[in-house]
């Protein structure tokens, strides 16, 4: 057997002994729980005499704080299937000192109470997993859609600018650079037109913004001849953009 | 019956039924079971109170994660 196969089996090893022993955190937490919740009883059975605390016979809503431990847990990573379950056993764990042990008043009402309080709390823990689960899902596909469209952009051989509606370039491709520099965060009129203020008679941007599209043609002031077509784009913010396209005509244009 | 009694009863024979439910439900749709027989697990979730169901979930604790991989029609 090989050093890299030897190492991989460990890691496995390792990793599939996590996983058993994250299986049984649960039960562990409950175990723990139950133990200390019937204390002053098993010290009583077990006459552990130095073990007698007055902590273990007082009233037990504190003891029964232990519990939320494991519900919340459980709702973590249980979802809302595994908080109800732990609460429900939770609550049967509570039953016999509320039914034949306690000797304080309203023993089971307090049980009732705090197995409310606390199955609530985990099935809000459950569903703000669940939500913050969803989000990520849905950011990764989103991302995923974004990089996939700059992939296709990037490679195009025409230009392409996307502007905000305050004038600023969102996005120029690798195209759009060579032809005219890296302008993104640059007000488009300066970028591009080299003024200083937006070009009332070229501009097409309140138009596009408003859902038109445009398509013309533009010759720069040193000979080059675009053709171009604007059309309304969203943005990933939600913002109205306008995207464009540059193709090189000049050629074209002086034939 | 003493009332308080019949309010023990009562309240036993949910908490009971409510966990043996949802355990009988994800027993149902187990691939595989500790001893092999689903139908033994069966009967002592279903009779056994409280301690047959949590003697099925410390033999099957995975029952408690969403990514089950023993779940689904055998």
């Amino acid at each position: 057997m090989n050093k890299t196969n030897f190492a991989d089996r460990i890691v496995s090893g390792v990793c599939c002994f996590y996983e058993a022993c994250q299986l049984f955190i649960l039960p562990v937490l409950l175990v723990i729980g139950t133990l200390i919740y019937y204390a002053g009883e098993i010290v009583d059975y077990f006459q552990w005499e130095s073990l007698r605390w007055s902590f273990f016979y007082s009233v037990h809503d504190v003891h029964r704080l232990l519990f939320l431990v494991p519900i919340i847990y459980a709702g973590y990573v249980g979802r809302v299937k595994g908080a109800v379950i732990v609460t429900l056993v939770s609550f049967a764990i509570f039953l016999p000192r509320a039914f034949f042990i306690s000797p304080f008043p309203d023993p089971l009402l307090r049980a009732v109470l705090f197995t409310i309080i606390a199955g609530t709390m985990g099935y809000l823990t459950a569903i703000a997993r669940n939500e913050y689960e969803r989000r990520l899902k849905i950011e990764i596909l989103l991302k995923s859609e974004r990089d996939k469209m700059l992939g296709i952009l990037n490679r195009m051989a025409d230009g392409v600018l996307i502007v905000g509606p305050d004038y600023k370039i969102r996005y120029m491709n690798p195209s759009m650079v060579r032809e005219f520099g890296e302008g993104t965060g640059a007000y488009c009129y300066q970028q591009i037109h080299r003024l200083d203020h937006p070009c009332e008679n070229i501009c097409r941007l309140p138009k596009v913004l408003q859902g038109q599209i445009e398509k013309w043609e533009y010759t720069f002031p040193d000979g080059r001849t675009y053709e171009l077509l604007a059309s309304p784009y969203v943005d990933s913010d939600g913002v109205i953009c306008q995207l464009s396209t540059y193709r090189n005509i000049t050629q074209r244009a002086k034939h | 019956m003493d009332p308080e009694w019949i309010l023990r009863v009562v309240l036993i024979g949910i908490t009971h039924w409510l966990l043996a439910g949802l355990l009988l439900h994800d027993l149902a749709y187990r691939k595989k079971v500790v001893g092999g027989k689903k139908w033994v697990w069966a009967v002592i979730i279903m009779f056994i109170t409280f301690v047959g169901s949590l003697l099925y979930l410390l033999f099957h604790p995975q029952v408690l994660y969403p990514e089950d991989r023993d779940r689904g029609r055998k």
